[in-house]
């Protein structure tokens, strides 16, 4: 296939958590707000003189300082995240919107405001308690802890305009970007599709971690390539997988899957377009605030959701994108000591394995992809068993 | 002095020499001389004196009759149970966690230390004994039916106003309180957990309770399952196996992690009434509030007499201390949360005891302790009698476990509203979340407990896979230096003993006092010795 012509551009945004989009938009005076967590709705760090940025730790080999703080037993994503910080990789921001998702990510949030490390004096971290169940006494919580930790706190320390209003023209350009992101996106439901799951990938971060107004621009160019794109004559991969797991925010994580023959066709992760990238609807006589919170509370897909709904919500998505994107089987991924992927990667395995008949690859990783060894050889493994099972009819046939 | 205590004085004079203590302080001898190497069998009991032999041994016959008495209930049933649980056998080594429990404990602390125990057998007995007479497994009972099981982590209380209905922690028999008394019973539902695929480094004690639920070893009863957010990530995502395996209808008491902001309180007595209307959905029962306030006056006495307690603890005469403290405030709160009246009785004694040795100025363990030490953090649960050792080995006395801080507000008795108010900030505060989680204020808060207990010492339980507690790691030891606390980390890997062994956490003791403090044991016979292969 050609290349992209943005591709290039998006990857070396990549490279920094500081990238040139967001100089730009620090430099003209905007508020950087920094966040983990997909708990944090982002048109709420998109307010008029705002913009969110997912935090990543890009390049990060090394977390020795952190690892002193944290140990060495947490996960790595967090310690990363801790270690960047230290280095002084986030003096850019503002504020920092923690959520207590998981204790290494409160835990690693709590160390912004126990060591200061983001040299930046009107910086401040707040952290929600997000919810665990997808009920009405939830999300009336999950609204009390939004409005008072992230919009009030806002308003407070630096006087952003957190009305109405001005929620909802944030919801605009955040449909706008998810509608070009789902529209590229969608490109991989075909059947030689005109885009990897690596540029997917790539896409999808940038959009994520840079201010969306200036980003915005840059998808939209790239969807027009795509539109007239043509995909390689043969489809160049051997089989087509989901991957689902935790903070994935590495596209080399993508790369390696795909240059070992399967096609990420569709992201259902930390970091990954599913969910994240739905439309924000405003019901009739709703606000602006009561819609994002609903929205994000629906669509959330955290493993550490209990209730019986949740959990079921999260297998019949990761079996919807498989019928959806003709997938072959599920690369089920956990951080190294994440917890709650731990569990739900081996409980979604017995389920999707088991009870739906999708084959599924379990992984344990690090953040950062050094030794990628043992990993590209259980790619490897997979999808040839994948390869045979279409050879022999295809597993659920 | 009356003329058999003259007696009594002079026997034990003469026998003192059989006495572990007197011989470690004679360097012939000591605590450990009187085991098997590598086990917890003892050659013989450890002569006390008259006096305190008596007393333990007298303690010992009484357990042993409760026990009896428990078997002798339903012996078919409970044959059947030994049969069918394998956790079960694990309960014959009762008597050597006890035994081993005490060691050393003398006068006052081994009295008291003894009806705290016993209490605690006489309430276990009964729980084991109603288990496996309404096991369906066993074709259930005339009260199956009338059983909630819920989550070891929500406290009784929370459905106490369901008259002649059984709150039923699952996880307690086949989980925790076993692992107390046996260090190789977990490592086995530990293994069935990981062959299913669940990660090593999580938590040791929620993957055995995963095992236990893929082993099918929970007692099965009852018409729902309750279960919670309670204490941490990993109890969490256990559920979800627990929810499948147990297959009943479940509720998630999903309390605020974040407990102690303001606005968390009404979510969770959301929470808690879904709860209450959740169990009258099913049950087709009626919340009594006179059932309720019953047994929350019975947990306002004895939080009452924790807060005394409290009051004693602080000095150097309190004559409960350590593991004879943390255990029975443990499964006083967490199995029995004011539905146990018996335990309020023995709170009522060991408050006379308690006062009366303040009064007396009596020093416990024949004033050898040097270190006054707050112990934080969750507890290796199999190494129950860790600070029985510490006591004996180092003279650190723990005065208070983190645990045993859990809610000890008052529960109103007369209104509805203020009660389920009250009883949503007891629930919330529940063993090891209460300070384990919920924000940095929570950990943080040792200073002042430590402070207010006059400690000079902080042993820091460093679960290794507590991703809460490891992500604290730095800061702490560096509070502690600037505040001038002995602090010490205590790795240990919660339920499971082959990961870091009871020796590993012992080290972790000795190599401060030694290296960094420059102390000589108490006891050198427990400095170093294999404890490996004893219950």
């Amino acid at each position: 296939m050609k290349d992209l012509k943005n591709l290039i551009y998006f990857e070396n945004l990549l490279q920094d958590a500081q990238n040139e989009l967001v100089t730009r938009a620090v430099s003209e005076g905007k508020l950087a707000l920094g966040y983990n967590c997909s708990y944090i709705p982002e048109p709420f760090l998109n307010l008029p003189g705002c913009f969110g940025s997912r935090l990543r730790a890009p390049r990060c080999t090394s977390t020795d300082i952190a690892s002193y703080y944290m140990t060495t037993r947490v996960c790595p994503y967090v310690r990363s995240i801790l270690e960047r910080a230290i280095e002084g990789g986030y003096n850019y921001l503002s504020a920092l919107f923690g959520a207590e998702a998981c204790s290494a990510m409160e835990r690693m949030q709590e160390h912004f405001f126990l060591i200061n490390p983001v040299k930046n004096e009107k910086f401040f971290v707040t952290q929600i308690d997000g919810p665990m169940k997808g009920d009405n006494a939830n999300l009336t919580y999950y609204k009390g802890q939004l409005k008072l930790k992230v919009l009030d706190a806002l308003k407070e320390h630096y006087g952003v305009d957190t009305s109405d209003e001005a929620i909802r023209q944030a919801i605009i350009l955040q449909n706008e970007v998810n509608a070009i992101i789902t529209e590229i996106g969608n490109y991989r439901r075909l059947d030689n599709p005109p885009i990897t799951g690596y540029e997917f990938h790539v896409i999808n971060l940038v959009a994520q971690v840079c201010p969306l107004y200036l980003i915005k621009p840059y998808l939209e160019e790239t969807l027009e390539d795509l539109r007239t794109r043509e995909p390689d004559p043969v489809f160049p991969f051997r089989a087509r997988v989901v991957v689902a797991g935790s903070e994935i925010d590495d596209p080399e994580f993508t790369k390696l899957i795909e240059t070992c023959g399967g096609m990420v066709v569709a992201d259902r992760y930390c970091f990954g377009s599913f969910p994240g990238r739905e439309q924000i609807e405003i019901f009739p006589g709703e606000s602006a605030f009561d819609a994002v919170c609903r929205h994000y509370l629906h669509w959330n897909q955290c493993a550490r959701f209990m209730d019986g709904d949740k959990i079921d919500q999260r297998h019949e998505q990761m079996a919807r994108l498989v019928k959806e994107f003709k997938a072959d089987g599920i690369i089920l991924e956990s951080m190294k000591f994440c917890e709650f992927w731990s569990y739900e990667k081996v409980l979604a395995n017995h389920i999707m394995n088991n009870e739906l008949n999708i084959p599924c690859c379990t992984i344990e990783k690090e953040y950062a992809l050094g030794a990628v060894g043992q990993l590209r050889t259980r790619f490897q493994a997979f999808i040839e068993s994948l390869e045979i099972k279409a050879i022999q009819g295809g597993a659920g046939k | 002095m009356k003329i058999t205590d003259k007696l009594i004085a002079s026997i034990d004079k003469k026998l003192e020499k059989f006495d572990p203590k007197w011989q470690a302080e004679h360097g012939v001898g000591g605590l450990r001389t009187r085991y098997y190497d590598k086990t917890g069998v003892a050659k013989y009991r450890e002569w006390r004196g008259v006096k305190d032999t008596m007393t333990d041994y007298t303690a010992w016959l009484n357990n042993l009759l409760t026990m009896g008495g428990m078997v002798a209930k339903d012996p078919v049933k409970i044959l059947k149970g030994f049969w069918e649980y394998r956790w079960m056998g694990s309960f014959l080594g009762t008597f050597m966690f006890i035994d081993r429990l005490y060691e050393g404990y003398r006068g006052e602390e081994l009295k008291i230390a003894h009806m705290h125990m016993h209490a605690i057998v006489q309430g276990l007995t009964k729980k084991i004994a109603f288990t496996m007479m309404n096991d369906e497994r066993f074709g259930g009972g005339k009260e199956s039916d009338k059983v909630i099981p819920m989550d070891e982590m929500i406290p009784p209380l929370v459905f106490a106003g369901f008259k002649g209905m059984h709150p039923f922690a699952l996880q307690t028999l086949p989980e925790f309180i076993i692992c107390d008394v046996d260090q190789h019973i977990e490592p086995y539902y530990i293994d069935v957990s990981e062959s299913f695929g669940i990660a090593a480094d999580v938590c040791s004690r929620c993957s055995a309770e995963t095992g236990v639920a893929l082993d099918d070893a929970f007692p099965l009863f009852g018409k729902v399952m309750m279960s919670t957010n309670m204490p941490c990530n990993a109890s969490e995502a256990t559920s979800m196996f627990q929810r499948r395996r147990i297959n009943k209808p479940d509720y998630v008491v999903s309390l605020a992690m974040q407990h102690n902001e303001p606005e968390a309180h009404a979510f969770s007595r959301e929470v808690i009434e879904g709860a209450i209307r959740f169990v009258e959905e099913h049950y087709d029962v009626k919340w009594d509030w006179d059932a309720f306030w019953a047994a929350a006056k019975e947990m306002n006495e004895q939080n009452t007499y924790e807060l005394e307690k409290w009051d004693y603890f602080k000095t150097d005469y309190s004559p409960l201390t350590g593991i004879a403290e943390t255990l029975y405030r443990l499964y006083e709160w967490a199995a029995c949360a004011g539905t146990e009246p018996l335990f309020t009785k023995v709170d009522r004694k060991v408050m006379k005891r308690m006062r009366k040795a303040y009064e007396e100025k009596y020093v416990p363990f024949g004033g050898k302790t040097r270190h006054r030490a707050f112990l934080w953090g969750p507890s290796a649960v199999y190494y129950t009698d860790f600070p029985t050792w510490t006591q004996n080995c180092w003279g650190i006395n723990i005065v208070l476990n983190m645990d045993s801080t859990m809610g000890h507000n008052m529960i109103s008795l007369d209104d509805p509203d203020q009660a389920m108010d009250d009883l949503t900030r007891f629930a919330e505060k529940a063993t090891m979340r209460h300070h384990a989680v919920g924000g940095w204020d929570n950990v943080n808060a040792i200073w002042e407990w430590a402070k207010n207990f006059n400690c000079d010492m902080v042993l820091m339980n460093d679960n290794i896979a507590c991703k809460g507690m490891l992500g604290v790691h730095a800061v702490l030891e560096e509070q502690a230096r600037d505040l001038g606390f002995h602090f010490i980390f205590i790795e240990h890997d919660l339920q499971d003993s082959r990961t870091v062994s009871r020796q590993d956490m012992r080290n972790c003791v000795n190599n401060y006092m030694t290296v960094v403090l420059g102390e000589t044991p108490l006891d050198p016979t427990l400095v170093e010795f294999d404890d490996a292969a004893a219950y």
